[in-house]
């Protein structure tokens, strides 16, 4: 059970909780990395010995990790070359930062999706002439089975238990909301890109979003 | 840009910092917290641990290989380079330990020349960054010899081990070859004497039989470690 403990360590809400109740089951496929829970204590002695900085360690840790985060810049840019040079600065980040990961703040695997996906926004705002524009430069690369933010058939399929809690809390949102949510994190759409998306006043998509926070915030710490 | 809701506490706000939806001077307010508000760099930190669940969702993809391989450029490359001006933050594993069992070497080796234990000026634990090598060395000023004691590892098949001592700032100077056996004394150059003394290192690399061709580190290093004052 030793896999179930370790996984909660990485939960962002409920650690900050007082009198954090722990009985609910955490994701046990380590926010889509294809390995088992266990490998998530193997993740962090890579982190570790990455932080003193042995090459091997950062070799085996780009080889477990790298794909996940590929995923990512690409659903992020939808453009290969663009994120093939974000996972470049994200795993270089990484090399240089992987002395300050804390084990018990943050998943492994979490901490570098938040440093790929940050990278990859960052990226994409800069493409962007401005804040306001909702053209992307080019989705000539975009890949057909990446735009789908819907959960396929497959994902569905995976018991409760095993899906991020974010995502189950996600289910208690109105879903509109919860797309909102995912293409502000995907997407990099800021509040002005998301009112025009959805067709609304700004504020009305502000006060929107933060009550949907409000509730997601409230679900996670459940 | 009215508040028309205002935030229930601050965790809101941190989710809209974490999420990137904060613009001009609400952003900033948020960035300068980030500098010294403990408790809300907290918050932004538990919502970006949760929001990386949203990343489940995403199918991995395998990188092209081009990517590790400018990594490695990128990393490596510069390290090798500059391998000896990073040794300092390279730190000692070995410890106290190794320090009382050199005494001893130093004694093994002391007794069978003259019966009188001489006293090592300076130390090094040399461990290996990405190799299994740990190497122990006392340095006897009084006889310019440097005692190895290989702990663990050893040269690669067809290869041999060259130890180096770095001065602060300065090239490597070759100190020899190991041999195959695991204790052995060096003697050092006379000019490289002076050298070693606390701030410089000692460092063991990868090179082709009887060591380096050009007078300088060729391979890998396989272990260094800072020269320390007994």
């Amino acid at each position: 059970m030793h896999h179930i403990a370790g996984a909660c360590k990485g939960r962002g809400w409920r650690r900050l909780r007082a009198g954090d109740r722990r009985k609910r089951v955490a994701p046990g496929r380590g926010l889509g990395l294809d390995v088992p829970m266990t490998e998530h204590a193997d993740l962090e002695a890579m982190l570790s010995r990455v932080g003193l900085g042995d090459r091997g360690a950062f070799e085996s840790l780009y080889h477990a990790t790298s794909a996940k985060l590929f995923g990512v810049c690409l659903r992020v840019l939808k453009n290969r070359a663009e994120a093939e040079d974000t996972l470049q600065e994200v795993y270089l980040r990484i090399w240089d930062a992987a002395v300050g990961f804390r084990p018990g703040q943050a998943s492994p695997m979490s901490w570098m999706i938040t440093i790929a996906r940050n990278r990859a926004i960052d990226r994409l705002r800069a493409r962007k002439p401005g804040t306001e524009s909702t053209q992307r430069a080019d989705g000539t690369d975009l890949l057909a089975d990446l735009a789908d933010d819907a959960p396929g058939p497959e994902r569905s399929a995976l018991a409760a238990e095993t899906r991020a809690q974010v995502l189950r809390c996600f289910e208690e949102l109105p879903e509109d909301r919860a797309i909102a949510v995912r293409r502000a994190y995907l997407d990099g759409d800021t509040y002005a890109e998301l009112a025009r998306h959805f067709d609304v006043p700004l504020n009305t998509m502000r006060t929107w979003l933060r009550r949907s926070l409000m509730k997601l915030r409230d679900c996670l710490s459940r | 840009m009215s508040e028309q809701t205002p935030y229930d506490d601050d965790s809101v706000l941190a989710a809209e910092y974490a999420l990137g939806l904060l613009e001009g001077a609400e952003a900033q307010l948020a960035q300068a917290r980030m500098a010294e508000d403990q408790a809300f760099v907290d918050l932004v930190r538990a919502w970006e641990a949760e929001l990386a669940g949203i990343a489940e969702e995403v199918a991995p993809v395998e990188p092209p290989p081009r990517v590790l391989a400018a990594l490695r450029r990128d990393i490596f490359g510069q390290q090798d380079r500059r391998w000896w001006q990073k040794i300092g933050l390279i730190p000692s594993i070995v410890g106290a330990a190794a320090a009382a069992m050199l005494v001893l070497i130093a004694v093994e080796f002391g007794v069978l020349d003259t019966g009188a234990p001489p006293v090592p000026d300076y130390r090094a634990d040399l461990v290996g960054e990405d190799s299994d090598l740990v190497v122990a060395a006392a340095y006897l000023d009084a006889r310019g010899e440097l005692l190895v004691d290989r702990r663990a590892g050893g040269a690669r098949p067809d290869r041999a081990l060259e130890v180096w001592l770095i001065p602060e700032g300065e090239a490597p100077i070759s100190l020899g070859v190991l041999p195959e056996e695991r204790q052995a004394a060096l003697s050092v150059p006379q000019p490289a004497r002076p050298k070693l003394a606390e701030g410089a290192a000692l460092a063991i690399s990868d090179e082709p039989p009887g060591g380096s061709p050009t007078g300088a580190p060729t391979g890998d290093v396989l272990a260094v470690g800072p020269i320390t004052a007994m």
